[in-house]
């Protein structure tokens, strides 16, 4: 009962997050495929890795300098507001350069999630334009969920890593309709020296509202539901010894 | 000016290609699992005064299909412009792109960069993992 401070702080937190509408426009785990996109280069399904189901995309050196699959999003797919785009990656090999994982195709330009040769994720919006980096690190070798979220409403991105926001932006004038959507090399070279992808599985893409973000609680708030909770805890009775 | 230094290069003919080529070999070893390397080599071939002394691929976009380049001339006579030719082959010698231009000289200037020429690459859904970019002058 002396948590209660804490209990309502979370429970308030969870409201917030479930009132959001629930709308998933696109959803692709490989289940069945590459079908589902207009372009593959290099690209292969593999039963040897999965986030979830059986199958992921495998995007690997082979024949081409760019390893990607391209997907044209149509009328029906359309987000008609903020929106979330969301995949799974396991990033395993790539050259000794910065490498672009995916991106999304606006009329007015793109936006790419780029990892950098030491492993921090970045965002790009051109391919000669310096990409902005965030704080924090893609693991390689292991599936990360990777979140791109276009705020309409805050005129800004943010790029989250397991829940965990990477980085926020300008939106930078990217406006509707979303054109294409991109897994893998987009570009090579260019102002963030960008690589090739030797090896790397995507599963789970997702484009959605959202809802489909799920970010852990900024560290104040943790701090201040801490707090609260010590302080019910300081007027508790002791227990009779 | 420019009238005068044509007029003595006309009984000249000067074919110059600089070819460079640029290949992305399967990575025999890694430096790291994470980390591997990429190479390239180049080489030119000059037979006139006029040539391009570095081709730099500066940048790809897959989206455009469209490679980006860097190109220096060197301009080692008197002609009032450099036209030039830039084709991309796949390592099978096939064409893949080409593209054109010129850059006009200036008196007493040797040397001339032109940034972000760009190819398109028509020949292939792709730029493949191997290529050669083959830069032509020919002021003839």
């Amino acid at each position: 009962m002396r948590l209660t401070p804490f209990l309502l702080s979370m429970l308030l937190l969870s409201t917030c997050l479930a009132e959001q509408q629930s709308t998933l426009l696109f959803h692709d785990g490989f289940e069945h495929g590459l079908g589902g996109w207009d372009e593959a280069v290099d690209c292969s399904l593999s039963a040897a890795e999965s986030y979830s189901g059986n199958y992921s995309a495998r995007l690997g050196f082979r024949r081409f300098s760019v390893q990607y699959l391209m997907r044209r999003v149509g009328a029906e797919e359309q987000p008609t507001g903020s929106f979330v785009f969301e995949f799974h990656v396991k990033l395993v090999r790539s050259s000794m350069e910065a490498v672009t994982l995916a991106a999304l195709v606006f009329p007015t330009g793109p936006v790419a999630v780029a990892v950098s040769k030491d492993g921090r994720v970045s965002l790009g919006f051109g391919l000669f334009e310096p990409p902005v980096y965030g704080g924090l690190k893609l693991k390689r070798g292991v599936w990360v969920k990777v979140q791109l979220h276009i705020d309409y409403e805050g005129e800004r991105v943010e790029l989250y890593l397991d829940d965990e926001k990477a980085l926020e932006t300008g939106l930078r004038g990217r406006t509707l309709p979303l054109q294409e959507i991109w897994i893998g090399t987009i570009w090579l070279g260019g102002a963030g020296g960008y690589g090739m992808v030797m090896e790397a599985y995507y599963d789970d893409v997702a484009l959605g509202g959202e809802e489909l973000l799920n970010p852990k609680p900024p560290i104040n708030l943790i701090a201040a539901a801490a707090a609260s909770a010590i302080i019910g805890m300081e007027f508790m009775p002791l227990p009779p010894s | 000016m420019a009238g005068s230094r044509n007029a003595g290069l006309a009984a000249i003919m000067l074919i110059i290609a600089a070819v460079f080529a640029v290949a992305f070999p399967a990575p025999a070893e890694a430096q790291t699992p994470q980390e591997e390397t990429v190479d390239g080599t180049s080489f030119l071939t000059v037979t006139g005064d006029v040539f391009a002394t570095e081709v730099t691929v500066t940048g790809y976009n897959a989206r455009t299909n469209t490679l980006h380049l860097t190109l220096v001339f060197y301009n080692g006579t008197d002609v009032a412009s450099i036209p030039y030719n830039v084709t991309v082959y796949n390592l099978s010698g096939a064409k893949i792109g080409s593209n054109e231009s010129s850059v006009t000289t200036s008196a007493g200037v040797s040397y001339y960069t032109v940034e972000n020429f760009n190819v398109e690459i028509t020949g292939a859904e792709a730029l493949p993992a191997g290529y050669r970019v083959v830069v032509t002058v020919d002021t003839s």
